[in-house]
């Protein structure tokens, strides 16, 4: 009989749980939608100031550039630009291709060192082949320089000769930069006869480094 | 506010205690009373406690083996089975361990013999929803007084209780305590008023109870009797005890205690007690009137009596208000959260409001720079590489003709150097523009030693690079005179690292004469005379210092 009685007191009664149970009901969304909500204004403000932030960056990297553009303006930038141009070592503006380049200057140093005063049988030139050139420090770029080097033997009976000799192909301002890289120059013979001038008495391997660029926006 | 209702086997008496005040509040003697459905209906809020005072309670001491947990549980279960078959109304609480032997648990048992007392009671209370908190032995919970009283191994506290049946105008019930923890309790009608008349009955009974004890071992068989006993009562009756005590009855250890004074020591003050219509206002004081006070007071106290499904709209009601309150902290937690978010907001919103503020002012620089910028033919960034390509590139144009000047002039001090072979170059470190120089010597064993010397620098690309002059050369004329060979040689270095030269380094690779040459030959023979050569690097250091 008491047993019985345990039995039908285990039941829940939810009635008077109800109130209270739809409370927390409640009170469980509500707490979730506000703090969703307060977390979906968070993230909306936050894209917000991402989106100010990017504008001014926008701003500001139009500002710099434009202040960079002021400083190459100030520092003679576009006069150097003009000026590289015009020594042919930016070959976009002479209407010619790389190879047309090469064979003009090819053309022009052949008649510059055929004038000058070597011992012709003791004297040649060489270009290698072009290559790609990357100044230290700086990114490939639709900017590209390329570089060949001449190697030139030359057979002179004085070592004065040798420099003239630069000098002389320096002053032809051929297109394109060229820099003398090395040169070796070495006696032939130790005694000097003022009367024997048949064969040189000095001759000199030199290496002149000649470079032309390129804006290929193809690549 | 507290609520306590005491029930005896006569009536139901319903208590209300706020603070210190405790009121009776009405008095139910049958529960087809429509009043106290009444009394539930009007306060269903208000959880209940049940005191049961009730000559149908009974009490066993037993011994138990000192066990834990679920044997512990167990063993008490079975025990109360045991001793109480036809009740589930059973209670079991340990009251200390046996000093000898085995240590057992010394127990005492307590049920409700009658259960068919409270059932209708509790029947009405489960069905109007009220929370019970508990049902409680008036004797077990008496025990709370004794701190009140004057202490003793053996007490034996005899009050008054209120009318215990329709022929009796109150009860007394005797409650005998071993070292302040209940051992056995006695409830009998109070048959007289006359003063003279109850205090010899009361202290017959006390005699009574006290031979009991003796002879049920309760109470050690020692001359004096151990036993103290205290009796709560009032009035007129306090002086009938006196004089009776003084009497006949002098060889017993009685304390006499007035009610009121005991009430007072407790802090117990009685409030209006509500009374059924024609009874005269009660000032009387009652053990149950003590024990509920005291019961008020203690904010817990184990339930006796009350299974779990009598309880269970207390509990309901515990779990309401754990969820009220969870729901509470979670829309607090919820607001301080949204709070906090929003206060990081208001954060965002100004620095926003900064950028804002900033991209405007910058806006309007920048509509200022335009106005000055001119037209450019290419992109301005790839405009500046070309132009810092060709710096970089024109900053490697030199001609040898300065640095062999220079060197002319050194040279042109010391005719006794020959010029066999000049390499002149230009790059980005020492090392890139000469082979690494070696002089092999064959040693007595015929080994060739190399011996590597570039003592140069390294320098940083990026902003420098070298110019170098390699020099082979001899001394000649040279007739085998090393040491001036070596001075000449040496005055001929110092001469080259002259400040005024703007040589960077001069490393002298190989010298007319060096510690590993040995001399040896023929006497007198024009073949021992050797060679004196030399060889130096001349390195001049530049910068890419932009040239216009």
């Amino acid at each position: 009989m008491p047993k019985k009685i345990e039995e039908k007191t285990t039941m829940i009664d939810w009635s008077v749980l109800l109130s209270a149970l739809i409370i927390f009901g409640l009170s469980l969304i509500m707490g979730i939608v506000a703090v969703l909500a307060s977390y979906q204004y968070y993230n909306h403000m936050t894209a917000w100031e991402l989106k100010q932030r990017n504008d001014f960056g926008g701003v500001e990297s139009q500002y710099s550039r434009l202040q960079e553009t002021l400083e190459v303006v100030n520092n003679l930038y576009l006069k150097k630009f003009n000026q590289l141009k015009s020594d042919g070592f930016l070959i976009n503006g002479t209407r010619l291709t790389l190879q047309e380049q090469y064979l003009k200057t090819s053309n022009e140093l052949r008649t510059i060192l055929s004038q000058l005063p070597l011992f012709k049988q003791a004297s040649d030139y060489d270009f290698s082949d072009q290559k790609r050139y990357t100044i230290p420090g700086y990114q490939e770029s639709e900017f590209k320089i390329y570089k060949r080097e001449i190697n030139l033997k030359l057979g002179v009976l004085h070592e004065g000769d040798v420099l003239k000799s630069i000098e002389t192909i320096e002053f032809q301002k051929l297109a394109g930069i060229f820099n003398l890289q090395n040169c070796d120059i070495k006696r032939n013979r130790d005694d000097i006869n003022i009367k024997d001038v048949s064969k040189p008495y000095f001759s000199a391997n030199c290496v002149l480094a000649w470079y032309v660029s390129l804006i290929d926006k193809g690549k | 506010m507290k609520r306590i209702l005491y029930l005896s086997d006569y009536e139901l008496l319903a208590f209300r205690v706020k603070g210190k005040i405790l009121t009776k509040v009405q008095r139910f003697q049958t529960t087809d009373d429509a009043e106290f459905v009444n009394y539930l209906t009007d306060d269903p809020k208000t959880p209940i406690y049940w005191l049961i005072d009730s000559t149908q309670e009974e009490y066993q001491t037993a011994l138990l083996p000192h066990v834990f947990g679920k044997d512990r549980y167990d063993a008490i279960a079975h025990r109360k089975k045991r001793l109480f078959e036809n009740t589930t109304y059973t209670y079991g609480i340990i009251q200390g361990r046996e000093t000898k032997g085995r240590k057992d648990d010394q127990m005492l048992f307590t049920a409700l013999n009658k259960p068919d007392l409270l059932q209708p009671w509790l029947d009405l209370i489960i069905t109007h929803k009220v929370p019970l908190v508990g049902i409680y032995s008036l004797p077990l919970l008496s025990q709370r007084l004794l701190k009140h009283l004057p202490k003793a191994p053996y007490t034996l506290l005899v009050a008054h209780t209120p009318q215990i049946s329709p022929h009796n105008p109150a009860g007394l019930r005797q409650s005998f305590f071993v070292k302040q923890k209940l051992q056995f309790s006695r409830l009998i009608p109070l048959n007289t008023h006359n003063p003279q008349e109850y205090a010899d009955y009361v202290l017959k009974q006390i005699v009574t109870t006290q031979h009991f004890l003796t002879n049920s071992r309760m109470l050690p068989q020692t001359e004096p009797a151990p036993l103290s006993t205290i009796i709560l009562s009032e009035g007129g009756l306090l002086e009938a005890l006196n004089q009776s005590l003084s009497g006949s009855f002098s060889d017993l250890n009685i304390r006499i205690l007035d009610n009121h004074d005991f009430a007072r020591r407790l802090g117990l003050r009685t409030g209006e007690i509500a009374k059924r219509k024609g009874e005269k206002e009660e000032k009387a004081l009652y053990l149950c009137d003590f024990v509920a006070f005291q019961l008020s007071r203690s904010w817990y106290t184990k339930n006796h009596y009350a299974k779990v499904a009598d309880i269970r709209y207390f509990l309901y009601r515990h779990l309401r208000m754990g969820l009220y309150f969870i729901s509470v902290l979670l829309l607090v937690g919820a607001g301080i959260t949204s709070l906090t978010i929003y206060k990081s907001v208001a954060a965002i919103e100004q620095n926003g409001q900064k950028v804002i503020e900033k991209k405007r002012q910058r806006e309007v620089e920048l509509k200022e720079l335009y106005q000055k910028v001119p037209q450019l033919p290419i992109d301005i960034v790839l405009l500046r590489t070309i132009v810092d390509s060709g710096d970089y590139l024109k900053a490697y144009h030199i001609l040898p003709r300065p640095a062999l000047e220079k060197l002319s002039q050194v040279l042109n001090r010391h005719q006794n150097l020959f010029l066999q072979r000049l390499e002149w170059g230009i790059g980005n470190s020492p090392l890139k523009i000469f082979q690494p120089y070696s002089k092999s010597t064959k040693t007595k064993k015929g080994k060739v030693v190399t011996e590597p010397n570039n003592p140069v620098d390294e320098i940083d690309p990026t902003k420098n690079f070298v110019e170098g002059m390699r020099l082979h050369g001899k001394i000649h004329p040279f007739r085998g005179d090393y040491l001036k060979a070596l001075r000449t040689f040496n005055k001929f270095v110092a001469d080259l690292r002259q400040p005024r030269n703007d040589f960077w380094q001069i490393n002298v690779l190989l010298s007319p004469y060096d510690s590993t040459q040995k001399f040896q030959g023929q006497i007198g023979s024009q073949s021992e005379i050797g060679k004196a050569p030399f060889v130096i690097d001349i390195l001049i250091k530049h910068s890419h210092a932009k040239k216009n």
